[in-house]
């Protein structure tokens, strides 16, 4: 019984991804030698999957075996129901939640110049997709939302950091031709000393 | 699609110009098109970006008075047809609609600052609201789970037992509450309690009582409702008693009854 074929067994079956400790402590491996094993073991089936129908990747709460994306249209015929279709206002919300975190709902409808629906943010909540993490200091004591372990693995994340990047926010100086003047104004005296 | 040419055909009477109070009456609309408007944007921002996108202008060039006016009488074309607009476009609209007013009117020199431009303003919030919007097209656009990868399992099916069919009769269930009456019993707890019997306080428990009587037999020695311990306990403190020489044991036959009796010769 090679290590590589346990730790396939065991990834198949656990329907959730498990991380390096978990595989280890399943396996009852305490040699470091057995545990750089496993580690080679996962790169091999991950040699072993390409050009299959699955694939080994790592998300942030471990290992998963997944059914390549390409294979999706005949898959989801398994089920009655139609994967979940997300609005432009949940997409919207999600995102600032995930690159802004924490942000509260005022935080949302700065950005969003509409109110957050109710329906939006239970929507997420039921996901796992966002929590509440506290709640501001300011009056009214607005909860803050931050993004989950789930929202990570969900999307094929490792970390936040994943995400694309966020779009550059252009400098402002170039609006209006009075902007620059100003600028200048202020910046020769210091560039003469 | 279909709500964008729907926009751009009532787009047209308001980019010439002129006010058109009433829509012809020969010009159809789509009953949901502007419902569908509605849907297709997520809120005004979309919709107000949408518009400066129209026309391929980059945020920084936007005409604000012309896309004022024109957000505004897409907000008033919606009133005309009595749909019920959320109160963030309304809100939009009074927002560029103060915009706008501040920079027709003339003010004073010392009021233009960089905070409280207001075109400045409203381009942060565009572009603000923008690199959200993109953001949220790259999230939706990455594969996510039991939409575009679904997680490989031979995870083995919940077996469900089968239920078993209701045949018991009154002797099954008197004979489980039976075993679990016994089970209860069983159960019980029951505390070991030392006994302090010593044989001296047997030997003199029996001299006291051979004062009264001469006799005792062996079955009488042990009374009833002494202990296991006891039992002994009092036979030796009887063997002892004779072997000092306090009592005699006599049997009056063979197999006969064995009987405790003073001694005479001793004077207590």
């Amino acid at each position: 019984m090679s290590i590589k074929n346990r730790v396939e067994a065991i990834l198949l079956a656990s329907n959730r991804p498990l991380n390096q400790k978990d595989l280890l402590e399943l396996m009852e491996i305490h040699s470091s030698e057995d545990e750089s094993q496993v580690m080679s073991a996962i790169y091999e089936l991950q040699k072993d999957y390409e050009g299959r129908a699955m694939n080994l990747i790592e998300v942030s709460s471990g290992y998963r075996i997944q059914i390549n994306d390409i294979h999706s249209e005949d898959v989801a015929k398994l089920w009655e129901a139609k994967p979940l279709r997300l609005s432009k206002a949940t997409l919207e919300t999600l995102s600032i939640i995930a690159y802004m975190q924490p942000v509260t709902r005022g935080d949302i409808e700065d950005i969003r110049g509409v109110s957050v629906a109710t329906s939006v943010i239970k929507l997420l909540i039921d996901q796992g997709w966002i929590k509440i993490k506290g709640y501001r200091d300011v009056p009214g004591r607005p909860a803050l939302f931050i993004s989950t372990e789930k929202f990570l693995d969900d999307f094929s994340l490792k970390s936040i950091s994943d995400l694309p990047s966020l779009p550059e926010l252009p400098e402002l100086q170039n609006i209006t031709p009075e902007l620059t003047l100003q600028d200048e104004e202020q910046e020769h005296p210091a560039q003469e000393i | 699609m279909l709500c964008m040419e729907a926009v751009q055909e009532f787009n047209l009477p308001k980019v010439k110009g002129t006010t058109v109070q009433e829509l012809p009456e020969n010009l159809y609309i789509p009953p949901k098109a502007l419902l569908l408007l509605l849907d297709v944007f997520s809120g005004p921002m979309d919709f107000l970006l949408y518009l400066i996108q129209r026309k391929n202008l980059d945020i920084l060039e936007i005409d604000l008075v012309e896309i004022t006016d024109q957000y505004i009488s897409y907000i008033e074309l919606m009133e005309d047809f009595e749909y019920e607009l959320a109160g963030d476009y309304l809100a939009m609209a009074a927002y560029l609609a103060e915009v706008k007013s501040r920079i027709l009117l003339p003010r004073e020199e010392e009021e233009d600052e960089i905070s409280d431009d207001p075109k400045a303003e409203l381009i942060r919030r565009l572009q603000e609201y923008k690199r959200f919007k993109e953001a949220s097209e790259n999230l939706d656009a990455i594969p996510r789970i039991d939409r575009d990868v679904f997680i490989a399992s031979s995870k083995l099916p919940e077996f469900e037992m089968p239920k078993p069919k209701n045949k018991y009769n009154k002797t099954d269930l008197v004979f489980a509450l039976q075993s679990l009456l016994d089970q209860a019993a069983q159960l019980k707890s029951h505390t070991v309690k030392l006994e302090n019997i010593t044989v001296e306080s047997k030997m003199k428990l029996m001299l006291e009582e051979l004062k009264s009587r001469d006799f005792i037999s062996l079955p009488e020695l042990i009374k009833k409702g002494e202990s296991k311990l006891a039992v002994p306990v009092i036979l030796v403190a009887a063997l002892e008693l004779n072997r000092k020489g306090y009592i005699e044991i006599v049997q009056g036959e063979s197999f006969g009854e064995v009987y405790f009796k003073s001694s005479e010769e001793v004077v207590h």
